[in-house]
């Protein structure tokens, strides 16, 4: 169980995230784009992020720099959600400092089973 | 294991839902954005249609939809050369772009039927590969990305069966609180009516509650028509500029669909014929830009949407010799109409034929179609113009609307529409079926006893209006109707069918009429009562015998 913040400014997307995340018992909260991640993130803690690219407002290699620059964010562990024919923009965030990257379109388990082996790594 | 794969087709399943409400949005934004690109080509307006195509692709992928998926990667590989400048925005680019919107709407409202939303999208693909493959250098854009702000927070998406569905229920609330009603004044009792008369309250209260959910801004059905203009004016080969006012003005959302195929109608018809061309316009000393306006604003009780363009407007003399050739009208009578009475000829069907065309610049073709649904919406439809300076048609409809099954009847000649609800069935009465009972008629069913009223009863029983003298021989169409203490019988002249209505509430300074839970337009542009029989037949009950109307119909 951990608290996750899933961003991405796909309605469908984010539902089926937040759908299959709370099936096994996370807490989840979501987010439309950035701009709204950061508000979330100012509230309150979180042990994830599931992290969307391409957004509007604030995207979201922007949100991560932002979220690495901040000492009590370092930690936090971050999935980003890349599609096909994103590769630089992967390894830009990559080299940012996310945990890892997941490619659109996976399977809800894929997902599952990514999310919970990153959050038993994380403290 | 099972439960996982359950999960995984569970959640697709039911995001293929969403998804298809949500690519929905992004395409009737995506058209109006392109058009707008060639106009202003904006640094963040490229960067907002790529990310619009780049989140409609990722989403499609999850669901499955190949087709959509496979074009909208192919969108975005064209957006992205653009992004960088490799390409530069040309009236072919916003072309094959709006191209794309089409099929991509297309390949969704085949998913949408239950298909697979697969195309050939493979000529649309090699288009874009061309324009990509132009190499041409575009010029750096102007502007800085001022970045649109995100969608609506907590709105929630319902479709419109839901939403007329919640406004047929509401209708059937308000029919059960008026035999509520019925049944307090004729039991003069005071604590009943006074806990009817707070249930009213309650029940209006929801009511706008159920109709303002009902409302969207206008601004959806206008944007519809930024593409539709913009395509119209490339095939005519004219300048044309669209300016919308008042999109924010609310809309019935159902109505708002009702309007588009008419007003879209309006709008070639501008751009066809309403508009001169290029030439004739600067001869005419006029800007060579053609302006069509589109509109909208709320007028009391009513919206009031108007299309006009400032080309050579209706010459009334031409349309009085049409008419007249036509064999719409005899010369004496088009000699004796004012101007004003022959340009509003154009709404007659005579002047509608492609014979028409070249003598009133095409204004007639259609315009009585447009005309014949503007009135199933209770609308009106109406039109002012200018020799040299333009013509401005309007359309004024009522706010609030219901959508509603009926069955349509005719007694005494005219129609009348009994809500679907409250019909059992429909029969044949023979005279003979019908027994006299202490209480009145009755006709045995299947064994059971039900009590057979003629609906020309009622018509008769209103005021101002004689009674019937005698029931017609043979045998009648009759509707068994469902009322709260049973089934009754109701004989007519004719069953017309069903049909679903748009039926309007009486004015409120009218309040209730017993039996009459509002009005309905027919195809044909005739008004009808829509009957609340719950109401009617109480009316019938005490009303016997059937002399004067009821003293207390207030």
């Amino acid at each position: 169980m951990a608290s996750i913040l899933a961003v991405d400014d796909s309605p469908s997307v984010l539902k089926m995230v937040d759908f299959a995340l709370k099936t096994r018992g996370h807490e989840v909260t979501t987010a439309v784009d950035g701009q709204a991640a950061l508000e979330s993130l100012e509230r309150r803690r979180f042990d994830l992020l599931v992290l969307d690219i391409n957004m509007p407002r604030l995207d979201g290699l922007s949100l991560l720099k932002l979220v690495r620059e901040r000492a009590e964010w370092k930690d936090t562990a971050i999935l980003m959600l890349t599609t096909e024919g994103q590769d630089s923009d992967r390894d830009e965030a990559l080299a940012l400092g996310a945990t890892g990257y997941m490619m659109k379109p996976f399977r809800p388990n894929e997902l599952l089973a990514r999310v919970s082996a990153m959050v038993s790594e994380t403290p | 294991m099972t439960t996982e794969s359950d999960l995984d087709a569970q959640l697709l399943a039911q995001m293929r839902e969403d998804f298809l409400a949500e690519s929905g949005d992004i395409l009737e934004r995506l058209g109006p954005k392109l058009v707008e690109l060639e106009r202003d080509n904006r640094r963040d307006l490229i960067e907002d249609i790529f990310r619009e195509v780049h989140t409609l692709k990722g989403a499609a992928g999850f669901v499955s939809l190949n087709g959509i998926q496979g074009l909208a990667h192919k969108m975005e590989d064209t957006l992205d050369a653009l992004r960088h400048n490799k390409i530069a925005v040309t009236a072919e680019l916003i072309d094959a772009g709006l191209s794309c919107v089409d099929l991509l709407s297309a390949m969704r409202d085949d998913a949408l039927a239950g298909g697979e939303g697969q195309m050939d999208i493979a000529p649309l693909a090699a288009r874009l590969e061309a324009i990509q493959a132009g190499d041409i250098v575009a010029p750096a854009a102007a502007g800085e990305a001022a970045r649109s702000p995100g969608e609506a927070a907590g709105s929630l998406r319902v479709d419109t069966a839901t939403m007329d569905r919640l406004m047929v229920e509401m209708g059937e609330l308000i029919t059960a609180r008026n035999a509520l009603l019925a049944d307090a004044a004729r039991l003069k009792d005071d604590a009943l009516s006074e806990d009817v008369t707070s249930i009213s309250r309650l029940i209006r209260q929801l009511q706008d509650a159920v109709t303002s959910a009902r409302m969207a801004p206008v601004e959806r059905l206008f944007n519809r028509f930024i593409p539709v203009v913009r395509k119209l004016a490339r095939e005519r080969g004219k300048l044309v500029r669209l300016k919308i006012e008042g999109a924010q003005t609310p809309m019935d959302r159902t109505v708002s669909e009702l309007l588009y195929e008419p007003m879209v109608h309006l709008m070639r018809n501008a751009v066809d014929h309403g508009l001169e061309t290029e030439a004739e316009r600067e001869r005419a000393g006029k800007p060579p830009e053609g302006l069509v306006r589109l509109s909208a604003d709320r007028r009391g009780d009513n919206v009031v949407l108007t299309v006009s363009d400032d080309g050579a407007g209706i010459d009334p003399r031409r349309v009085r010799a049409s008419a007249v050739k036509l064999g719409v009208l005899a010369q004496e009578a088009a000699d004796a109409l004012t101007d004003d009475q022959a340009v509003r000829l154009i709404f007659s069907s005579g002047l509608s034929t492609a014979a028409a065309v070249s003598d009133i610049s095409g204004r007639g073709v259609g315009m009585d179609v447009v005309r014949q649904s503007v009135r199933q919406l209770r609308g009106n439809i109406d039109v002012r113009t200018e020799l040299g300076r333009g013509t401005a048609f309007t359309i004024e409809l009522p706010l609030v609307l219901a959508i509603l099954q009926v069955l349509v009847v005719r007694a005494d000649g005219q129609p009348y529409a009994i809500p679907l609800v409250n019909v059992h069935e429909t029969l044949l009465v023979e005279p003979t079926a019908v027994k006299t009972m202490q209480h009145g008629e009755v006709l045995f069913l299947r064994g059971t006893p039900l009590p057979v009223r003629d609906l020309r009863d009622w018509l008769a029983a209103a005021p101002g209006q004689p009674a019937r003298e005698t029931a017609g021989d043979g045998a009648r169409p009759a509707v068994v109707v469902g009322l709260e203490r049973g089934k009754e019988v109701l004989t007519v002249d004719e069953l017309m069918g069903k049909r679903q209505v748009v039926i309007k509430p009486l004015s409120d300074y009218l309040g209730y009429v017993r039996g009459v839970a509002g009005s309905a337009i027919m195809d044909d542009g005739t008004v009808m009562m829509v009957l609340d029989v719950e109401g009617l037949l109480f009316v019938q009950e005490s009303d016997l015998p059937r002399s004067a109307h009821g003293g207390r119909s207030a």
